[in-house]
């Protein structure tokens, strides 16, 4: 069995807790959140026959008073950064998450961009021009939308074949 | 300068002689060393000869270093042991003798001390307060009971090991000690390392320093750092300063057979089978050891089952004793029952045997009697029943015979006197004494005549009326029993005459008894009246015939007493009987008083003599 850790990211509240909660195995309250900055849960994932486990490290959302802890995202295999679909302060903390993933020593992760909240039409903000800001990066965009149950198995399946894609690579 | 050995070699030309100076003159004598090196390399047996000298040091340096040698050897040993046994398995069993002896004598010794200490425990658990409360948890956490004891008495248990990656704080490998509660561990793997990278940042601590130990209530989590992983035990209780060195020597193991993969680890756990053994290693414990201290409740329950036991024994004892005892009371009691039935027995016995003779006594009193002859007896119910023959002038049974008592052979039963039942059938009794009363009735002689039978003759004396002669004459031969009459002594006389000596015969013939030593005479007697009124008649035929009458009183007395008290007692008998016959009218002039008659008469009497003058 394989196992990958991967750490959820982005802004508070863009619902990266949401996201996941009906997709994994959990163990710890929300409140370790509020207290050590991380929760961590358990999904299995299945990628062309090959078992996955998926340790996701839930960190809590960057803000002006939280700044997300680098040992937390020591030896992540994979990340997805959600972004709230509504809220462009979370765009911009998305591409700020994403450039300082770039940036560390372990070099370069797959990394999934999770537009949430996809269920909100009417208050969406990510119009094309920021769109195709996402799409250079080369990540995998998904929309996703907890209340319609909606792109989230996509999230972790197509991080589960990009990590395994790495590996085989390397 | 540089040897050209190709051209050397390959030039023919070059005599060898000339190589070999030339080797020589460059490399002198080490040359020759190294081609006995080369040749010791490539020769096995030489080569195996120098390893030999040196293989044990080798051995010892290495095992001082590190186990290995032990993880390396483990395997081989063990086939080598397995192969051993399938071929010859007595030849170990022999080497191992020695010690399975002592070793199986320690074990039995030991399972012996367990099994009371258990029972000990036991005892203590079913009854002390603690076990009781534990036995309380167990319900209310629905944990089993042993469960909750182990949990109690444990000093401290590893429950959990964890082998984390450092970097990704992904799982490694897990071991579990059984009954630990155990949740995901993927989970709290990662989260403890988050918790590791929480304190750190949080508290800035220097590069290198890392949390070694949480703790949270009885729960203790040691964690040791190494270089690409984590060693993480969950101890419940408190954990012993040396369950860290553990930690650590493990740690070190682990890098050291896996070092590479752990650099390496890309999530693939697989290859950490290989150190479960261990992990499981780490999981120690130890219970509370318990003071070792006599099990006095054990003691003392087998004390109280003594106790109890002699208790019983003592009673067991004594009723047994009771029992005994009872048993010759009863058997006293037999005896002496029997012996009073057997005294009773004697005693009626003897009652009868007296009774008998009382009986034969009163038999022979009836059969002395004359005119009575018994000729049988038996006894019923109330007495007697007696038959036989009875003359009819003899006296009756009934009249003299006193009845015997009839003993019942009971003591305190009084006797009653005999019922005797007479059955009496009429005879003419022959005897003489009867003859003489059948004479009298017959013949009705006047008190002058005297009637005697001796020897079959009936004798006839004294004086009578010639009336009375001829009565005779006519009826002696009808008298029973009377054969033959002897009459000469008798002298018929004239009428007055016949009636003095009549009268005088009646005087003569009277007596008078007295009480022992007493002298009184009762006046009212009718006896001296009728004795006085004789007298009197007497004097009055005596006068018609010109006579006179003397009667003479003699008193008489027992043997008993003395002779002066007896004499006084005679005289004054003699004078109290004249004073009475005077008072009654008898002239004093016949009367006196006289001495004794002689022979003195054994009888407490007065009689009286007539003489006619």
């Amino acid at each position: 069995m394989i196992q990958k850790k991967i750490c959820m990211l982005g802004s508070f509240s863009v619902g990266k807790t949401s996201l996941v909660k009906r997709y994994v195995s959990s163990l710890f309250d929300e409140k370790y959140h509020t207290t050590i900055g991380v929760k961590i849960d358990k999904k299995q994932v299945s990628v062309e026959g090959q078992e996955l486990t998926l340790m996701l490290w839930d960190i809590a959302g960057e803000d002006a008073f939280f700044t997300i802890r680098p040992a937390h995202l020591r030896g992540m295999a994979g990340a997805v950064i959600v972004i709230d679909g509504t809220r462009e302060s979370s765009f911009d903390v998305a591409l700020s998450l994403y450039q300082m993933l770039t940036g560390l020593p372990d070099g370069q992760v797959p990394v999934c961009f999770a537009l949430n909240k996809a269920d909100l039409t009417d208050q969406w903000i990510i119009d094309d021009e920021k769109m195709q800001v996402l799409e250079k990066t080369g990540c995998e965009i998904v929309e996703t939308s907890a209340l319609e149950n909606r792109g989230v198995d996509e999230v972790f399946q197509s991080l589960a074949g990009q990590i395994l894609c790495m590996k085989q690579a390397v | 300068m540089q040897v050209d050995s190709n051209a050397a070699t390959s030039d023919p030309e070059v005599p060898k002689q000339d190589m070999q100076l030339l080797r020589d003159l460059l490399l002198g004598k080490d040359y020759q060393s190294l081609l006995e090196l080369r040749r010791q390399l490539n020769t096995p047996e030489l080569h195996s000869e120098k390893v030999a000298a040196v293989v044990s040091e080798a051995i010892d340096l290495r095992a001082r270093r590190d186990e290995s040698l032990s993880d390396v050897l483990t395997p081989t040993i063990e086939n080598a042991l397995s192969r051993s046994i399938e071929k010859d398995p007595q030849r170990l069993a022999d080497a191992l003798y020695p010690v399975m002896g002592p070793a199986i004598r320690k074990s039995i010794h030991e399972v012996l001390a367990q099994t009371f200490e258990t029972f000990n425990q036991l005892l203590e658990q079913s009854l002390s307060p603690r076990f009781l409360g534990w036995r309380f948890d167990a319900w209310r956490t629905g944990r089993s009971y042993s469960e909750v004891v182990l949990l109690n008495t444990l000093e401290f248990q590893v429950e959990q090991v964890f082998l984390i990656h450092s970097k990704t704080g992904l799982l490694l490998r897990h071991a579990e000690a059984p009954h630990a509660i155990v949740k995901d561990p993927d989970m709290v793997s990662g989260m403890l390392t988050a918790i590791q990278d929480f304190i750190a940042d949080s508290f800035a601590v220097q590069d290198g320093s890392s949390l070694n130990k949480l703790r949270l209530g009885e729960l203790t989590v040691l964690i040791d750092q190494g270089p690409y992983a984590v060693l993480a035990a969950v101890v419940r209780g408190n954990p012993p300063g040396d369950l860290a060195e553990l930690l650590n020597e493990t740690q070190e193991k682990i890098h050291q057979q896996m070092g590479n993969t752990l650099l390496n680890y890309q999530g693939d756990s697989e290859p950490f089978v290989r150190v479960h053994p261990l992990l499981e290693a780490c999981l120690i414990s130890q219970r509370q050891q318990r003071e070792k201290r006599k099990p006095w409740l054990a003691y003392s329950v087998l004390a109280a089952l003594l106790g109890l036991s002699a208790v019983w024994g003592y009673h067991y004892y004594q009723s047994k004793q009771e029992a005994l005892r009872l048993a010759e009371q009863q058997q006293l009691m037999e005896q002496q029952r029997q012996a009073e039935q057997l005294r009773q027995q004697e005693l009626m016995k003897q009652a009868e045997q007296q009774q008998r003779q009382a009986w034969q006594k009163t038999i022979d009193q009836m059969t002395a009697e004359p005119g009575v002859v018994v000729t049988g007896s038996e006894r019923n119910e109330a007495g007697y029943r007696v038959w036989g023959l009875l003359d009819p002038l003899a006296r009756h049974p009934e009249t003299f015979v006193k009845p015997p008592l009839l003993q019942t052979g009971f003591e305190g039963e009084q006797a009653k006197p005999a019922r005797l039942n007479f059955e009496f059938q009429s005879y003419i009794s022959a005897e003489p004494e009867m003859v003489l009363r059948h004479a009298k009735q017959v013949l009705e002689p006047p008190g002058s005549v005297r009637l005697d039978m001796q020897q079959g003759v009936f004798k006839v004396s004294g004086s009578a009326e010639q009336s009375w002669r001829d009565k005779l004459d006519r009826y002696w031969m009808s008298i029973p029993g009377v054969n033959k009459l002897d009459d000469r002594q008798l002298q018929v006389v004239d009428p007055v005459q016949g009636k003095i000596n009549n009268l005088v015969a009646k005087i003569q013939n009277t007596r008078h008894l007295f009480e022992h030593a007493n002298a009184d005479i009762d006046e009212q007697s009718p006896d001296f009246k009728r004795l006085a009124e004789t007298i009197n008649e007497l004097v009055k035929l005596a006068a018609s015939t010109n006579k006179n009458v003397q009667v003479t009183i003699s008193g008489n007395s027992d043997e008993s007493g003395t002779s002066q008290a007896n004499e006084k007692l005679v005289s004054a008998r003699s004078e109290n009987a004249r004073n009475l016959l005077l008072k009654l009218g008898v002239p004093g002039a016949v009367l006196l008083v006289g001495e004794s008659m002689a022979p003195a008469l054994n009888e407490r009497s007065v009689r009286y003599t007539v003489k006619l003058y």
